[in-house]
């Protein structure tokens, strides 16, 4: 194995988590606060506040489970393309 | 942990996609056809009591033949599905299994009566699918096993956290299983007519059909099928009343001009004067069971007397029977006690004060914390704020108890790696948003219809919806001529949540088929999400506590059978306490998500992402998460501060104002530093417990 792929993949993968997990919570807070404010502007022929509740932020959130998985799954292809023969071997046998 | 005995042939060959895609195609088409069949069964003149038996028997039967094709006694079949589930279809039966009886009934019920407080339901619901995707779904599926008290037990080492795990897993389960049941039987009884108790029967069976046969492997292909039923009868109805409401049938991303129309109609309706006179009435109501309160035996012998009078003048003047029988029933339906007496009264006038609102307590649809105002005076300020507070508090809330439904969480074990369980929780987001895209679009139409078509009417050409839904339950529909100027306000009309989406296509005057398809996909949304809650019960009780702590000789084909009676059981005990009636289906529903939430979403999280978290800490963590919870709403909720006599002022226990409905938004946090605290002070995790956290946060080439 490449010194510290593992590393690497996890630091990776949990700085991913947490941007985007931080981007959702701060998103979510911020359009429930305002969402009085929000809803003096149209959005697609709605008030604004109502439509990011009933509709925009279920989008966002899809976009962001999807976003996720195409990363780190791209990741993991990447991360396993780094592993030697024994490794394989060896990481699938942890133990129990 | 064993595999069972999956033979390599069964892993090398997993069930081609294709087959699979062919197989539900076709059983789409046969639904469609069978729907079109009923339709022109209902244009011949097929009486309506035989189109709903046939819808709920057709269904069920679909259902039951899928479960008893997947019939097995294979443990990794019966518990995980023998982990072969391709990521669309998981996401499928994810999705079936999250959407209840509660999200189709009830959701756009809720977003009918309570409007914009009603889409905290909607975000919470679907915005906890980001936690269940980046927080667990893969780290679960890598780990691998059976159930989740398995990862606690794995994790932490030990018995007590997997028993506190199996426990808070079966007592959330158990109540949200009861409130399925519940649902299951009040769609049987209103497609079928058949009385409540025998549509309790109905739906156990059509339940137990699947679980009991093929566990895991049944359930997830039937919640496919109940999928496809569900979202097909939550749609028709919706694309049918926009195309009839519009003109334009693709209402889920367009229905802004209804939404504005029906808030001018509002405006129009808070000026009415005969609303207006409604809410007069309704309060001189309250004031005079307010005034009966000072004296309530005297006032009880009063209203006894005008009774009887009233009978005597109606067998007088040789009223119609039914009216007879009516003052009779009322008559003999009288308090007899004085404290009868004082809850009667108290009922009557906080009844009358509740509908006393401008709008029959209807918030408008479209604005956000409308109990209060932010340019109003301070009150008014401050109203505004805890509406908002609460909005928070109860979404955050349901997302983090989504995250932590163990019956959703085991969903994350039957995927075919860890990639796929990535997608699949993309896919099962997808399906559910779908349907949660089209509750609110849903409430705003048949809130329209209500405001302009129905409000209005003379009470002697009030629709036939009406007077058919308040004869089945007076609780889901009543209508009364309060000021009596012979026509309806909307101050006079009551409309249960749990009605709108029942009632939503005989409200649009559609044919009566799509009332009876909305209740097939009612039935079936309760179905799938009663089957994945019982193997739920029955997985915990058998593998986690019987198996694991009791007996680790048993062989695997003993457990499956003892996760087989255990089925069958907790089905039974579930349908005894359904059969009593609890009604208000959100609520409990939501109290289930606060308890899950505190008991597992530290634990699970803090299990994957910090290695220190040790056992101590983890049983801490659980047991305050869950204390704080039951401690918050024991001296909140008012049914449960009546039981356990509370009597400190309810304005006292409460922190931030937060409703006990969303107690979680506290316990979880509290769960959290508990967890984090002890875990500090007490022995730092084993070696087999790091080697586990690191196994989780590799990629490996094969996985289990």
């Amino acid at each position: 194995m490449v010194p510290g792929a593992r590393q690497v993949f996890w630091s990776r993968c949990r700085r991913l988590t947490g941007a985007l997990l931080l981007f959702w919570l701060v998103g979510n807070v911020l359009v429930v606060w305002f969402a009085h404010d929000l809803n003096r502007h149209e959005l697609f022929g709605f008030p604004g506040g109502f439509w990011v509740a009933a509709q925009g932020a279920l989008l966002v959130y899809l976009g962001l489970v999807v976003a996720y998985s195409a990363i780190v799954n791209r990741m993991e292809r990447r991360f396993l393309g780094t592993l030697e023969p024994d490794d394989m071997a060896s990481s699938s046998q942890f133990p129990r | 942990m064993s595999e069972g005995p999956t033979t390599a042939a069964e892993r090398a060959a997993p069930r081609s996609d294709w087959a699979l895609h062919r197989r539900y195609l076709l059983f789409t088409a046969l639904l469609l056809v069978f729907i079109g069949l009923m339709g022109v069964a209902e244009r011949a003149g097929v009486p309506r009591a035989w189109l709903g038996a046939s819808f709920l028997i057709v269904t069920v039967a679909g259902y039951a033949g899928i479960g008893f094709f997947c019939r097995t006694a294979k443990e990794a079949d019966y518990f995980v599905a023998g982990r072969r589930v391709p990521a669309m279809y998981n996401g499928l039966a994810t999705a079936a299994d999250w959407m209840s009886a509660a999200s189709f009934i009830g959701t756009a019920g809720v977003l009918y009566l309570q409007g914009f407080a009603g889409l905290a339901y909607i975000l919470g619901w679907t915005g906890g699918y980001c936690l269940v995707a980046l927080l667990l779904a893969p780290y679960l599926r890598r780990f691998g096993a059976y159930t989740i008290p398995d990862f606690l037990g794995a994790r932490y080492g030990g018995h007590a956290p997997r028993l506190i795990g199996a426990l808070a897993a079966i007592i959330v389960s158990f109540v949200y299983v009861v409130v399925q049941i519940y649902g299951v039987a009040l769609i049987t009884s209103h497609l079928t007519g058949f009385g409540f108790e025998l549509g309790i029967l109905v739906g156990l069976g059509g339940v137990l059909v699947c679980s009991f046969l093929g566990g895991m492997r049944a359930v997830t292909w039937t919640q496919v099928a109940q999928y496809i039923v569900l979202i097909i009868a939550y749609l028709v109805p919706l694309f049918w009343l926009s195309a009839k409401q519009t003109g334009n049938p693709m209402p889920l991303l367009s229905y802004g001009a209804q939404l504005d129309k029906v808030s001018a109609r509002e405006v129009e309706l808070l000026k009415d004067p005969r609303e207006l006179e409604v809410i007069d009435k309704l309060k001189l109501r309250a004031a005079e069971a307010q005034v009966k309160l000072q004296d309530v035996a005297g006032a009880m012998s009063r209203d006894a007397k005008v009774q009887e009078q009233r009978i005597d003048s109606l067998l007088a003047e040789r009223a119609p029977l039914a009216k007879v029988q009516q003052a009779q029933r009322e008559f003999a339906a009288r308090p007899r006690t004085e404290a009868e007496g004082r809850t009667h009264f108290e009922r009557d006038r906080d009844s009358a004060l509740a509908r006393a609102q401008p709008l029959a307590g209807m918030p408008p649809q479209a604005l956000p914390f409308a109990a209060g105002s932010p340019d109003g005076d301070v009150a008014s300020r401050h109203r505004f704020e805890s509406a908002r507070i609460n909005f928070l508090a109860l979404m955050l809330c349901l997302m983090m108890g989504t995250a932590a439904m163990p019956h959703v969480l085991m969903r994350c074990y039957t995927t075919t790696s860890v990639a796929q369980a990535r997608q699949s929780v993309g896919w099962s987001l997808l399906f559910i948003t779908l349907l949660y895209l089209a509750a609110p679009a849903l409430a705003v139409l048949v809130k329209y219809e209500v405001l302009s078509h129905v409000v209005g009417l003379p009470f002697d050409q009030l629709p036939q919806w009406i007077h058919r839904w308040s004869r089945l339950d007076a609780s889901l529909v009543s209508v009364q001529d309060i000021n009596r100027d012979g026509i309806l306000q909307l101050g006079e009309l009551r409309l249960g949540g749990d009605v709108i989406v029942l009632a939503a296509p005989d409200i649009g005057g559609l044919p009566y088929i799509v009332t009876c398809l909305v209740a097939a996909g009612g039935l079936a949304a309760a179905l799938s999400t009663a089957d994945g809650l019982l193997l739920t019960i029955a997985n915990a009780l058998s593998h986690d506590i019987y198996y694991q702590m009791l007996d680790r000789n048993a062989p695997p084909l003993r457990r499956v059978m003892i996760s087989k009676i255990l089925v069958m059981a907790v089905a039974m005990l579930a349908a005894g306490i359904a059969a009593l009636r609890i009604t208000d289906i959100l609520q409990f529903v939501s109290a289930a998500f606060s308890l899950a939430a505190a008991a597992f979403f530290p634990a699970l999280v803090l299990g994957i992402f910090w290695r220190r978290a040790s056992r101590a800490g983890a049983v801490a963590g659980m047991l305050v998460g869950l204390g704080v919870c039951a401690y918050y709403m024991a001296t909140n909720h008012p049914l449960l501060r009546g039981l356990l006599g509370v009597v400190r002022p309810a304005s006292e226990c409460r922190w931030f104002d937060v409703d006990p409905i969303a107690a979680g938004v506290f316990g979880v946090p509290a769960g959290w530093i508990a967890l984090v605290l002890v875990s500090l002070v007490s022995r730092p995790p084993d070696e087999e417990q790091l080697a586990l956290v690191d196994r989780l946060r590799t990629p490996a080439a094969k996985e289990l």
